[in-house]
This record gives structure tokens, sequence and C-alpha cells, in this order.
């Protein structure tokens, strides 16, 4: 397997708050890895270190074998990492399809594009039902899936989710998971998934990391860690 | 397209049309119903100043409409703009249009580095640090170590522009028609220009931006590269704007550029529309043509014309609840509105409701003052 | 091509259609006012009649008719702090033409009628005013217009167009220096009041006496600042300390701690009545200071002593009045003046300035008297430049004009105040340039 994502010892932190201590991790192509941990653990700082908003101060952070702890956050974006955000982040006052297009901005391959979107539409036949209304007017659920398709319109080969069951109804959210893994399945596209809810991420991903104050307390295939007495207890009931 | 032609056509001739004795008088009767303001040389000069605050509002509505940052000191810009314009033709032998070139510029330059502090600030700290810019303005001007060139309180007192007479240009038309063409040229430039870069790229890197920082960062724009580009660019509106007032005003000084005018140029773009052209071009008719209306209106229903501002507040808030997008949405709006929409917007009509739609307009939102789901980034994992 | 388009075309229509519409419910009461042009080419070739040298200006007849001289003036009434000049200034000038008008039938038996355009005191909406005034109300002449930097801005369009500039309500020394035949100044200008208020600070105080000046960072402060400069020359006294402000300033506790601080003896002071208030207060109350302070005539108002706070902390202050005040209740022409306010005001009080309303009015009604019932707006200039000895009713110094001497009032008395109000004293001082 390809190794798209190494975390390699790293350490980050805000002013003198230390939020990572020595975090190693990988993620593979077509591989959905899920990231755990209880509040302040370190799950956002992990993704905010991806995605170039926070500077390791130690360590390295590796995309397809380069080197990206220094790069630009929009020079990542064009590298192949895409993030949907926690809290979603839709532009509200545009409707579907222009968030959909401004997913694609830093593409400049517009016939591509164009077919992106279709797929999108495949994924999310809601947004195609829904493109020319606003996103401010869309339900939860469905700005959560724009917010997806707009990660996805970036063409990315690493998609980093932070968070996506936040304020869902568990209904909608099985749904937004099961297309996630049709997704990862369908596209070989690696995915790094932080949630809360432990099980329904693990339910999707092949393996997962329990982060405690900073550093990987535990790694292991998700069937195990579905076992473990220490993430069952913790994370699980 | 024909809608298109026609209006050319209709800014192109417009300062004939009074010469014409049908048009003239049926100008003039429109003046004396209305109060508009649209007849004789003095509807000529209307309509240049009309072009004058489209190319200022145009460049205003770039910076909040779209890229959604506040200015309640734009003034500020349109002085830098007339004092460069003024300056180079007072003191130098410049030529009119490189010296507009060169206020264009500079200002740009100007609205550059004011916008790299603005990064740090947001909403309702951006609106006072630029109301600071406006109010400390007049005391620059007429500081000691620039007073050589601004003249200090005193002001520039420029020629008044005549028409040149290579060409023979001035066998065609008279001043006031030779200063609107001079105005009206660069203002539809600009305008379609603006048009233009709002649905580019960097057009919807703005968007982003104003609807969700957080996004825009995801989405690969470079936040802090376009926040401050969208200040050199409406500062660069502002610049032209500024030159062409100076060159139409042939006078400028400290006091040309008042604090209320500035927080009026903001309340025109949200009542013309945020984020649209037609917004802008509908806020400059408003800014330019609504003292003359409200005069007449005055004396037609008799109320002290002093009360303009009670009269602008109070429709300000009816805008902002009945038509968010302004009244650019509001026509946008009007071929897809239907009685029932109508009843049931009426039906639903509550205190509460409309409060709830003042907390979301725009405006409440870029001032601060709006609901806000987004996080802050730098709180990290709350 | 997106909506914007089908908008604009849309709007486009929709404003013609209402114009048609609104042309044709009115094109029934619009025959009558059909000239609004400045210039009418049938005058030009007119002999001219008197002041030869003055043929340039066209015998235009714009804004007259046989029963009417229709005037316009530019004053801010609205949006900013000089509002307080423009809403008392006018309906003294107002009162006063509707008296004319009724007791006396108007002027040669045309009414006069008084346009005011708001110009928010922005030198931009001025230009904007004026032209409405000129080129669509079509004015025969602009009368007091208010405000240096507006006035500037508007001169050339006005000397351009030969209309008549009369009586501009600023002491700036700028449009009647050098003479612009069209325009005519009215207040005193800042440098002889200055230069008034220098020689009284010569005369009263020992030398070596430390003078301290506060001014406007401005024309306004920096012309009073010269005319201080000149009454103090060769008298051994010096300005020791200049403080200024901002005009959107009006809390005056830094400038008046550092005076304080600097020691000085006496203090002058051009400032407006906001800034003047501030400046007595903060010396009387919060510094216990009772250092001499003499402020320009532009605050020669009851507003002054009102804000310096209660107690009299006013009392003393020394300024220069070219006015009767108002509170000279025996004065033959400010009774009169009360009587024509409270019948023809429109509610509003008698001031000082309602008082300089009117006696702006005066002169205007001299002048077109003068310029006789085939008043035009050449021998309108003439009439103006043979003003003698033109006392008006609340006046303290006559008024001479002539073509080479367009300031209208160069004579002026002091005041101090007392109590409420300030009471003139002393001798007057005349500075006309008129022999």
């Amino acid at each position: 397997m390809i190794r798209v994502l190494k975390f390699q010892d790293v350490y980050a932190s805000y002013g003198s708050v230390l939020a990572l201590q020595g975090v190693s991790l990988k993620v593979a192509e077509g591989e959905v890895v899920a990231l755990l941990g209880a509040n302040g653990a370190g799950k956002s700082s992990t993704l905010r270190t991806i995605s170039g908003l926070l500077r390791p101060s130690k360590g390295i952070v590796e995309f397809e074998g380069r080197r990206i702890d220094r790069t630009a956050p929009e020079r990542i974006v064009q590298m192949g990492i895409s993030q949907v955000p926690e809290g979603r982040q839709t532009f509200t006052e545009l409707t579907v399809i222009e968030n959909l297009r401004l997913g694609a901005y830093t593409r400049r391959d517009g016939r591509a594009v164009k077919q992106d979107l279709e797929r999108v539409y495949t994924y999310f036949p809601v947004l195609a039902e829904r493109r020319r209304q606003q996103a401010g007017l869309l339900s939860g659920g469905e700005q959560q899936m724009l917010a997806i398709g707009r990660a996805l319109m970036a063409k990315p080969r690493l998609l980093l989710l932070d968070e996506p069951s936040l304020g869902l109804a568990p209904i909608l959210v099985r749904e937004i998971f099961e297309i996630i893994g049709k997704i990862s399945k369908e596209e070989g596209l690696a995915i790094l998934v932080v949630e809360q809810d432990a099980s329904l991420a693990l339910g999707i991903a092949s393996h997962g990391y329990v982060l405690e104050t900073g550093t990987v307390a535990l790694h292991d295939t998700a069937d195990n860690l579905k076992k473990s007495d220490s993430v069952r207890r913790a994370y699980l009931e | 397209m024909i809608g298109w032609v026609l209006l050319g056509l209709f800014l192109l001739f417009f300062p004939y049309l009074h010469t014409w004795p049908a048009a003239s008088s049926f100008l003039d009767s429109v003046d004396n119903t209305t109060g508009l303001g649209i007849g004789g040389t003095f509807g000529v000069f209307q309509m240049t100043t009309l072009g004058v605050w489209l190319v200022i509002l145009t460049g205003l509505n770039i910076l909040t409409g779209y890229s959604g940052q506040i200015s309640l000191g734009h003034g500020a810009f349109v002085a830098a703009g007339a004092y460069i314009t003024a300056i180079l033709l007072d003191q130098t032998a410049t030529p009119l249009v490189v010296a507009i070139l060169a206020a264009a510029i500079g200002t740009a330059a100007i609205g550059f580095a004011i916008g790299i502090p603005s990064l740090r600030l947001t909403g309702p700290y951006l609106a006072i640090a630029t109301l600071a810019i406006i109010v400390s303005m007049p005391q620059f001007l007429k500081w000691d170590k620039v007073s050589e060139w601004t003249k200090g309180s005193t002001g520039i007192d420029l020629p008044s522009a005549d028409v040149p007479t290579f060409l023979g240009l001035d066998r065609f038309m008279d001043d006031s028609q030779w200063l609107y063409y001079s105005v009206m040229v660069p203002a539809v430039i600009m305008t379609v220009l603006a048009w233009n870069l709002t649905r580019s790229r960097i057009g919807r890197a703005f968007i982003a931006l104003r609807d969700s920082e957080i996004g825009a960062q995801q989405m690969g724009v470079n936040v802090s590269l376009y926040k401050t580009l969208a200040f050199a660019i409406s500062a660069l509106y502002a610049g032209v704007g500024g030159g062409l007032f100076a060159y139409t005003q042939d006078f400028v000084s400290p006091d040309s550029f008042g604090i209320f005018q500035s927080i009026e140029f903001l309340v025109v773009i949200v009542i013309g529309g945020l984020a649209s052209t037609l917004g802008s071009v509908l806020a400059a008719i408003f800014f330019v043509y609504q003292d003359g209306v409200v005069l007449r209106l005055a004396e037609l229903i008799g109320f002290p014309e002093r009360l303009r501002w009670a009269f602008f507040g109070v429709g300000l808030i009816l805008i902002m609840i009945v038509a968010p997008n302004g009244v650019a949405g509001l026509v946008q709006r009007l071929k897809t509105l239907r009685p029932a929409t109508v009843l049931e917007m009426l039906r639903q009509a509550r205190p509460s409701a409309m409060i709830s739609r003042l907390r979301n307009h725009p405006l409440a939102e870029r001032l601060g003052l709006g609901r806000r789901d987004e996080h802050d980034p730098g709180d990290e994992e709350s | 091509m997106k909506l914007p388009n089908v908008g604009l075309f849309r709007l486009v229509l929709l404003l013609a259609a209402a114009m048609m519409v609104l042309a044709i419910a009115c094109s029934s009461d619009d025959d009558d006012d059909g000239d609004g042009e400045p210039t009418e080419p049938a005058a030009e070739t007119e002999a001219p009649s008197d002041g030869d040298d003055l043929s340039f200006i066209p015998e235009d007849t714009t804004g007259i008719t046989d029963t009417e001289i229709l005037i316009g003036s530019h004053m801010p009434l609205s949006e900013s702090s000089a509002a307080i000049f423009g809403t008392q200034i006018v309906p003294g000038m107002q009162a006063y033409f509707a008296y004319i008008n009724e007791t006396e039938g108007g002027v040669n038996g045309r009414k006069i009628r008084l346009l005011v355009g708001d110009d928010h005191y922005l030198p931009s909406d001025t230009n904007t005013v004026v032209r409405k005034l000129v080129e669509q109300d079509g004015v025969f002449a602009i009368v007091s217009g208010l405000g240096t930097a507006q006035h500037t801005a508007v001169f050339e369009y006005l000397t351009e167009n030969n209309i008549p500039d009369l009586f501009t309500a600023t002491g700036a020394t700028l449009f009647t220096d050098p003479i612009t035949r069209t325009t005519f100044g009215y207040n005193p200008n800042y440098v002889q009041e200055g230069n008034a208020i220098g020689t009284y600070i010569a005369e009263n105080f020992p030398e070596g006496t430390r003078v301290g000046l506060l001014i406007q960072n401005d024309d306004f402060g920096n012309d009073g600042k010269d005319g201080i400069e000149s009454g103090l020359e060769g008298s051994g006294i010096t300005i020791t300390t200049t403080e200024t402000y901002e005009a959107v300033n009006s809390d005056m506790t830094a400038q008046v701690q550092r005076l304080r601080n600097a020691d000085v003896d006496v203090i002058a002071a051009y400032t407006l009545p906001l800034q003047s208030g501030s400046l007595i207060n903060n010396a009387r109350s919060t510094l216990d200071w009772d250092v001499p302070i003499i402020i320009s005539g532009v605050s020669a108002d009851p507003i002054t002593i009102l804000l310096a706070g209660d107690a009299g902390q006013a009392e003393g202050v020394i300024t220069t009045a070219y006015l009767t005040p108002t509170s000279q209740t025996e004065h033959p022409g400010i009774q009169k003046h009360i009587e024509i306010m409270a019948e023809y005001g429109g509610g509003a009080d008698a001031t000082n300035l309602s008082v300089y309303g009117q006696s702006v009015a005066e002169l205007t009604v001299k002048v077109f008297r003068d310029a006789g019932q085939d008043i035009n707006r050449r021998n309108v200039i003439a009439a103006a430049e043979q003003v003698r000895d033109f006392l008006c009713s609340v006046c303290l110094g006559t008024i001479n004009l002539s073509p080479t001497d367009h300031r209208s009032i160069e004579t002026f008395s002091f005041a101090i105040a007392e109590g409420d109000s300030w009471v003139l004293f002393g001798d007057l001082v005349s500075y006309e340039s008129t022999p």
C-alpha cells in the first residue's frame, strides 16, 4: 500500500501550551483512519498541523513522500489535501453549486471540474436537487454533505474530516458515514476522520489511533479497538 | 442585449438631451414633480457626479459587499485620490489621465498598507479603526510637514475644467458636456471591470472569505493576501473616484470629506444592494438624487428636511428587513414574487422575526453584531 | 450572462415608465417657468448703463420677474455642528424679507424670495446646491453663502458665470483680497479683528506680558493669529505659546492645561462657541485660574456663556462684536428685530445670529433698491459698489463699499460678558478702507 500521510514524532504548541507531544501516525491510499480521543487530546491540532495552519516545532509531516510541515496552507490544498472543517463552514450566502465550484478553487482544469461536479451529485443526489438554493437554507445534514462535496471538488488524495457527526441526527450521521465509506472505496481516497462517536468512526475505518494529552495512547485495527476494554470504556459506552 | 444598447445610447446622448426642446421640457417637468434634478445643465452636472460616486461606491461594495470587510472611513481613500490628483494638477504639468492613474496607484498602495494591520481586526474593531482614519485625516492634511503640498486648511483650488480645443472638440460640446464624458467613460469602464472581477477567481475568493474564512482557507484561498487585496482594489477605485472628484469639483479641502459622508456611503450600498454591481449603480443613483427627492417630499408632506437622517434610518431598517439584498435584490426577486408569497411574508411578520432578520443581515454580520456560528480558529478544541 | 442585466434593463424601463406617468400627470402646471439658464443671450447686446468698467457683466435678469426677485444661498442646516449658524441666520433673513414684502410690497414692486440650499457644510454639496440654485431654480444672485471652504468650492463657478455673489458669510480674506468684482464679503475679516484684539492687549497690558493663543487649526485660526501678531507689533508684548485644536474636537482640557503650564498672563482665542465654552470652563473651574481671556467675535453668543458653566464663570471674558446683541433690549433696532421675528420668523427665536441674518437682508434690500426698477446683474454690482455710510438697524458701524473695497463690515466694538449676555464697551474700532 502506498503511504499517503506520515507523521513522525511531531511536536506542536500554541504559545506555551503543548498540543502535540511526539505524535506519529500513518495513512495509506484507499484507507479510512479514525482519530479518537477526548476533548483537548490533540485531534484538531493534528488536523491543523496537516493542513498547515499549525506549524510543528519538531518532527516531520510528509504527504506522498514530500515534507509539508513548512508549506503554506493554500499550497497544501493544491498538493491534494482537503479538509471538511468542524462546523462545516459552508458559504451560506452562495448557492449549492457556487459552493461546489469554490471547492475547485485551486484547480485550473475546467472540464474535469464539470465531471467532478456530476460525480459529487451522484454521491449526494440531494445536492443536485438543491443546486440553486442558498447554502444557508439547507438542513444541517445537507450542509455537511455540501461541505464534503465541496472538499471532494478539490480532487484530493487525502480527505480530512473534522467531527462530521457534530449536531446531526443519528440517522443522518449513519447515512453520511455510509457515503464516506463508499467514496473511500470507489475513489481510492485516503480519509482521516476525527470523531467523538468512536463506534461510528470505527465502523468505516480500517484502523484507528487514540490520542491522549498530545500523544498516541493506542494504535490498532478498527476491529481490535472496538474490542479493546479501555476504548470501550472511554468512548463506546 | 437591447437593454444594454438602450442604456449605452442613453448615457452617450444624455448631455445633449436637454438641448433638444421636446426632451428638455420633459426632463424639466420630471424635475418639477419629483425634484430629481436631471434636466438642463444642472442635470448634466448631477449625472457627472453620479459617475464619480459610482466609481467610489463600486469600490466600497467590493470591500464590504464581496470581501465582507467594513470600512466606515472610506472617504479617507477618496480624499487621498483627490489630493494626489489635485496636487499633481496644481503643482506640476501632469496631464489629467496620468494624474488620475497616479492617484489610483498611490491610493491602492495606501489601501494595501492599511489592509495589513486590518487583517487582525474584524467586525466592530475594523469599523472603529477605519473610522479613526477618517477622523484623523483632516489633521494629517493640515500637518506642517505636508501642508506645502496640501495647502493646509485652505485646500487646493484648481482651475475649472474646460473642454480642450484639439480635434475641434469645443465646437461639439460645452464644458459641462466635456466633464460628463471625462467622468462617464472611466466610470463605465471601472464598473464593467468590477463586474468582471466579482465573477472571476478573485471575486469568488472574496465571497468565500466573506462567508467563511475557515472554509475559504480550506479551499486553498490565501486569506491574508485576498483580504489585503480587497482593501487595495477598493482603495484603487476610491483613488480614481477621488481623482475624478477633484477634477469635477475643482476644489479639495480637508473639509471636503466628512465622517457623515463615509457613513452615508455604507448606508447607500446597503440600500442599493451589497455584493451586487447593480446594487452599486442603484446606490450611486440614490446617493446623488435622494437629496432633491427628499426635499420635494419634505415640501409635499411638510416635515423638516433636517429629518433626512431619521427618514434614512427608518428606510434603512425597512430595507434590511424586507430586502436583505437591497433594492437590487428586490428588483431581481420581483419576477419570482407572487401575491401568495407576499401574503405569506406579511403573515409571518412578527417583531421577533423582524429582529432576527436584522440580526442575520449581512451588514450586522460585518459589524460583528449578527449571529455568529463560526468558531474562532485559534480556539483549540473548545 | 446572469441576472443583473435583466434587472438593470427592467429597472431602466421601470424608471422610464415612471417618469412618463409623472410627466403626463403634471404637464398642466409646468408652463410658467421655462428658463433656468444662467445667461440670456438677448441681454448681452444691450448698451451698458452705468459703471462702464463693469461692462463684462451681462445685464442679465435671470430670477427677476415683474413681481419677484429670486435669490439663493448655501447654508449648513443639518448634519454638521455648523448647522447652528444656518438654522438661526436663515430665519433672520427670511423674516426680514417677509417683513419687507408684506409692509412695503417688496423692493420696487418686486417681492424677494430666498431659496436656501442645505450643503451640510460639505464643499462638494455646496457645489451641487449652488449649481441647482443657479441652473435649475434660476436665481438672480447668491446671498450670504456661509463657510470658507464651502464658498471656495463655488467661488470660481459664480465668478465665471458673472453671478452676483453678495455678502459671503465668512471672515476669510480670500474672497475680497484681491477684489473679484462680482463677490462681496460681509463679516469683518479675522486679520482685522485679530489686529484689534492684539492692539487691545498692547494697550491694556504691561510690557513683558506673556500671551497664550488657542486657535482652531485652519484659516480662521491662522488669520486670527496673524492679526493678533500684527496688533502686538512694537508693544514689547509677545505670543509665548500657541495651542491648536481641530474643529471636530470640542474638549479643550489638554490645551488649557498646557497654557497654564506655560504660565501665560492672558489668553487670546480663535475658537468656536463650543471650544470657547470649554476653554473658559476649564480655566475657571478645573484649574481655578483667573487668567484674562479674549475670544473672537465668532463666539460672541450667549451660548458661549452658557457652555462656560454656571456661577458666572464667563464673567469678564472679552470679545468683539459688530452687531448689537439681542441682550440690549432697549435698542430700537433690536426691539424691531424681536417684533419682526415674532411676526414673520415662523416660530424661530430672535438670537444674535438671527440679528446677523436680518442685517445681511437689510444690506441686500438696500442694494436691490438702489439698483432700481431695471435691476439686472450688472447694475446690482454697480449699486453694491456705491454703498456709502449705510447703517443697518442693528449694526454698530456704517458699511462702505467701492470698486476697490468689497469688505462690508470693517467697524466693530469690544464686548464683555456680564451675567448671561455680552455688553458692549469702549470706542468703535474702524478699519474702513473706502475713503
